[in-house]
């Protein structure tokens, strides 16, 4: 339904527009929410918050950005100021700035041939192994699904926050460039150091004898 | 960049969330779509880039959040209706 609809229908106390927005996005809001603070029961606190402040606030909402948008920038002010509550949180909207950016390398360097002036310099030295016949159904067990947990539990704040906009949720490059106010290649370099440690730490789980300890 | 001849596997996999994007332009592009039919090493890596992206897609239907408590959100918008209507 659009934007336009929805406000004018709660601008009209109509409880079903509140359930729709609420059935669309409250599963996604915790989500995001657990970026930010340290347990379920915070996460749950700070999306009720955000849906007070929406109907509170939806009168004077003005349209300049999507619904959904300016609803998931309630949930991470107020999440991001529980989180900060809870030391849990550190500002780190000016902190990266990919032109200085020498973070870590996609891949361990000493999977590659180092010997300056060979032929093959740079090329695989231990390239990656198959993940098997099925990877895609292999890659749902509950042991995977934990590995991916504990990853995304360790990356630093703002890969967390693109990795779970982009990839958990689906939004598109520009919906996360928007929310968060990073321009399109921070947000790609963001993406980037996040699925890499992804699938490091997924190689080693798939492929552990091979791979194992490397990146 | 111009008379860069081959592209090393080294940086394919630092491109690698660009050309996926489909971000990554020339002359890398040229130099990564040459590369890969000749680099089963590439090939898996990318293969595995998209698999893990995959995952991670699923991880919302595998790990569902609880869902809403609707009728305490309803409790909360019936409250604001009523406020906002006696104002």
């Amino acid at each position: 339904m659009a934007d336009c609809q929805l406000i004018e229908a709660l601008l009209g106390h109509e409880e079903w527009a509140f359930v729709e927005l609420v059935e669309c996005h409250h599963e996604s809001l915790l989500r995001l929410a657990r970026v930010y603070v340290p347990t379920g029961h915070l996460a749950e606190e700070a999306v009720q918050e955000t849906w007070v402040a929406v109907v509170n606030g939806i009168a004077r909402f003005e349209g300049r950005s999507s619904l959904k948008t300016w609803i998931f920038r309630i949930l991470m002010n107020r999440a991001r100021s529980l989180g900060r509550h809870e030391g849990r949180y550190v500002s780190f909207a000016t902190a990266f700035d990919p032109a200085h950016d020498h973070g870590e390398p996609a891949v361990d360097p000493d999977r590659f041939i180092r010997e300056e002036g060979a032929a093959l310099e740079g090329h695989w030295n231990q390239p990656p192994t198959s993940w098997g016949a099925d990877p895609e159904t292999e890659l749902l067990n509950q042991e995977v699904l934990n590995v991916i947990e504990d990853v995304i539990t360790g990356l630093p704040p703002n890969q967390k926050e693109v990795i779970t906009l982009r990839d958990i949720e689906g939004w598109s490059a520009r919906e996360v460039c928007n929310i968060l106010e990073i321009s399109e290649t921070n947000q790609r370099v963001l993406l980037h150091r996040a699925r890499s440690r992804v699938r490091a730490a997924l190689e080693q789980y798939m492929s552990p004898s091979e791979n194992r300890g490397r990146r | 960049m111009t008379d860069k001849k081959e592209i090393a596997c080294r940086e394919v996999v630092e491109v690698a969330t660009d050309y996926l994007e489909g971000e990554l332009t020339d002359p890398l592009l040229s130099l990564l779509e040459e590369h890969l039919p000749e680099c089963d090493g590439c090939t898996e890596y990318l293969e595995q880039l998209r698999h893990t992206v995959r995952a991670l897609r699923k991880l919302p239907e595998a790990r569902p959040s609880d869902s809403a408590n609707l009728d305490e959100l309803k409790r909360i918008f019936r409250a604001w209706a009523e406020s906002s209507r006696s104002d």
